[in-house]
């Protein structure tokens, strides 16, 4: 097939987007694929990193890798001014093919979206489809490594769009965990307002547990 | 400030203390960790709370997708 006629085909969606024409597409345009892509997800990045450095302190994250995860799809509605929230629900171990567990304990405790939502930061947009990349920080494949023997794992991502709640009484919420008549999930966030008067000064504290 | 999750805190995306529609300028501002929450702590040079207001901004959903994935044999740069 002509390579205009065939990307002027998929991305006026009159082929179906599936991973071999995906695949081509992403050749005919002479741009890189890393993996198929497994149910609108692709693998954006991999990001081996192994430094020295002098006067580095021990602890320090020196060798690592960097896998970038890109969520797409058609989106109804976008926002562009509103972050995405997303919430990687699972995954499962990943591990190249000596055997190294690159998702270590260690590593997992500090993906902040395997713990809940955390709003992303980063938005792609190519090839019709659009949505947020994020970033899971692993430990580096063993120097032999050739392969990751898998990458698995779901994930929920939610569009945003913002609002503004305001409270005039100060007084009245003091202490409370907040609550409007205008979003009626917000109790469910538990953020709890208070403030003191000091030293000429007001202090205004929002805490969430 | 990212008030990250598992608590749902992704949602609170900004919070300000007003004068009428003016925004109080900071003297200072702190972030304290307990556990697994999280407190801000943001001083004023104002003498009362009389008067002001708090003003959240929340992110609320749109439209919220699934996704499973799984790639196998990942060939490594």
């Amino acid at each position: 097939m002509h390579e205009s006629l065939f990307l002027e085909l998929m991305f006026g969606g009159l082929l179906p987007l599936c991973p071999s024409l995906a695949d081509r597409a992403a050749q005919a345009q002479g741009k890189t694929r890393i993996a198929p892509a497994s149910n609108g997800v692709e693998i954006e990045e991999i990001h081996v990193v192994r430094r020295v450095a002098l006067d580095a302190v021990k602890e320090a994250d020196l060798t690592n890798m960097q896998l970038g995860l890109w969520f797409s799809a058609d989106w109804e509605a976008k926002n562009g001014r509103s972050p995405p929230l997303i919430h990687l629900q699972e995954l499962s171990a990943v591990e190249d093919d000596t055997g190294r567990v690159l998702s270590t304990e260690r590593r997992l405790k500090q993906i902040e979206p395997l713990r809940g939502e955390v709003r992303g930061n980063t938005w792609k947009n190519a090839g019709g489809k659009q949505g947020p990349v994020v970033s899971l920080l692993l430990d580096a494949p063993a120097r032999g490594a050739g392969r990751i023997k898998s990458v698995k794992g779901k994930a929920q991502v939610t569009l945003t769009k913002p609002v503004s709640l305001t409270f005039n009484d100060l007084a009245a919420v003091d202490g409370k965990i907040l609550d409007h008549p205008d979003m009626k999930n917000l109790a469910a966030l538990k953020l709890r307002f208070s403030t003191e008067e000091k030293d000429g000064r007001v202090s205004a504290k929002l805490s969430a547990r | 400030m990212n008030y990250a999750s598992p608590w749902n805190r992704g949602r609170l995306s900004a919070w300000d203390v007003l004068d009428g529609e003016r925004r109080l300028s900071l003297a200072s501002e702190g972030t304290t960790g307990e556990g697994e929450g999280v407190t801000v702590e943001r001083t004023y040079r104002r003498r009362t709370v009389e008067d002001l207001s708090l003003r959240l901004v929340v992110l609320e959903a749109v439209e919220s997708k699934t996704f499973e994935f799984e790639f196998r044999d990942v060939e490594l740069p």
